[in-house]
């Protein structure tokens, strides 16, 4: 199986998240709540976690609240800084986990920067977003259609220089880029854990340089005799018991990021995709590529879903489709065909790219048949 | 033993925090400054939110508290444990 779709979710795993899991399987009750030894394994395996997040995003464990994956924490993030109506500016490559809680709360969208690979464009729209004098800003470091990265510093100095409060979306930076949370000033920073983090689905990352409101209530382990919630992070986000399996694994997975680093890993995502935009203009297929490109490359070649069916009845794994992002379908101008994505993890290498481009060279044969 | 701000001397004193994460910052610290203590629930007496952690150390109390807040980790308040087992708030 060749699995090029970790952009929706890592398959391929580092042994010691396996292991880490069924670890705590084994020897980990709940964290916070007691004070015998499983209760308290739970708690240190649960502040691993924060630290090696707090130390890959620079920023302190205490303000890393666990979320069951990237969208919960952009809820979570929205609601606390847009209210109904509200005008919010937004990066033209956006994401429905985005947009989605937007237009669920009436906010007035300004899309900013819609030509792809273009960072003078994506900058000067911003900017001129900005001026409007939005309530909140939410950017995405990379496209999940496209792997165009954004300037995520230069916007976020805009936004600082603006004095507008914004969100980052690093559903698929996180592990894969450097993040410099705490020096990009962000409110929030919210990411899965199952991407390029490699921890297991159902978890996710939400940091918190803004005091959020909570969606859910309940048992925090503190102040139980307040009816009302923490005033403090991370309790004041965490009800209810912590997925410890899934965080023990996302603890695992960014150490393995920590000990070989995001560069390495985007440089390793890079290589291929550079391989595949080569390999795809000899077999005359269009892609969408271009500076400033992460792992994912988005391509079109006739009917997107029969092409990604046919891939995977022959063991290659691949999304096609909308990826739900038809906002950046829109500024791309593939509303309406949809892509098929190619999306590279962390074991990213040449015979992936070789197997997919053998299968499409025989697509195309049987095409021309 | 350790004298500290008032009379009294103490076995061993108590750092209460709002939470288990604070209180696993507070035992990172201490152990990063070399400074022996244990993370544990607090006793009833101390856990006047409901529930609680705390960390104990026998010694160097007040270097302790100088370096959490200087980490900007902040205890909630200092007990200390006197012989017979008893808690009373101590003033640093």
């Amino acid at each position: 199986m060749i699995y090029l779709d970790a952009g929706a979710t890592s398959f391929w795993k580092p042994e010691a998240v396996r292991r880490a899991v069924s670890q705590a399987l084994r020897t980990c009750a709940n964290p916070g709540r007691s004070g015998h030894k499983p209760a308290m394994m739970a708690a240190e395996t649960v502040f691993a976690c924060r630290e090696a997040a707090g130390k890959l995003f620079h920023f302190p464990p205490e303000r890393v609240v666990f979320t069951k994956n990237c969208t919960e924490g952009l809820n979570a993030a929205i609601r606390a800084l847009v209210s109904p109506g509200d005008r919010v500016a937004i990066s033209g490559f956006e994401h429905n986990a985005v947009t989605r809680p937007l237009r669920a709360l009436g906010a007035e969208v300004i899309p900013a920067g819609r030509r792809l690979f273009d960072w003078n464009d994506t900058l000067e729209a911003w900017e001129r977003a900005l001026i409007q004098k939005p309530k909140a800003a939410v950017f995405t470091c990379v496209s999940n259609v496209f792997g165009y990265i954004l300037p995520i510093s230069e916007m976020a100095e805009l936004c600082r220089l603006h004095q507008v409060p914004f969100i980052l979306d690093a559903a698929q930076g996180a592990g894969t880029m450097p993040l410099d949370a705490a020096g990009l000033g962000a409110d929030f920073v919210a990411m899965p854990g199952h991407k390029g983090l490699l921890g297991p689905q159902g978890t996710g990352l939400l940091l918190c340089g803004s005091m959020p409101e909570p969606f859910l209530y309940g048992g925090t382990g503190s102040l139980s005799r307040s009816q009302n919630m923490p005033d403090f992070l991370p309790d004041r986000m965490e009800a209810g018991t912590l997925n410890v399996p899934g965080i023990a694994g996302l603890n695992a997975g960014l150490r393995y990021v920590l000990s070989v680093g995001p560069e390495k890993i985007a440089a390793r995502e890079s290589r291929e995709v550079r391989r595949t935009v080569k390999g795809l203009a000899a077999l005359k297929i269009d892609c969408f590529h271009g500076e400033h490109q992460a792992g994912v490359l988005s391509f079109r070649e006739g009917d997107c879903e029969a092409l990604a069916d046919w891939l995977g009845k022959r063991g290659i794994c691949l999304r096609a489709g909308l990826h739900c992002a038809p906002l950046a379908h829109e500024s791309a101008g593939t509303l309406e065909t949809g892509t098929v994505r190619v999306s590279y993890g962390a074991n990213a290498g040449p015979e992936q790219t070789q197997g997919l481009l053998g299968a499409l060279a025989q697509w195309k044969s049987q095409v021309r048949l | 033993m350790e004298h500290m701000g008032a009379e009294k001397e103490f076995v061993e004193y108590c750092l209460t925090f709002r939470s288990v994460t604070y209180a696993q910052r507070a035992k990172r610290l201490l152990d990063g400054a070399g400074i022996d203590s244990y993370l544990h629930r607090s006793p009833s007496a101390l856990a006047d939110g409901g529930c609680g952690y705390c960390v104990s150390l026998r010694k160097n109390v007040r270097a302790g508290v100088q370096a959490l807040k200087a980490e900007g980790v902040s205890v909630s308040r200092v007990f200390g444990k006197t012989a017979a087992g008893e808690y009373q708030e101590a003033a640093l």
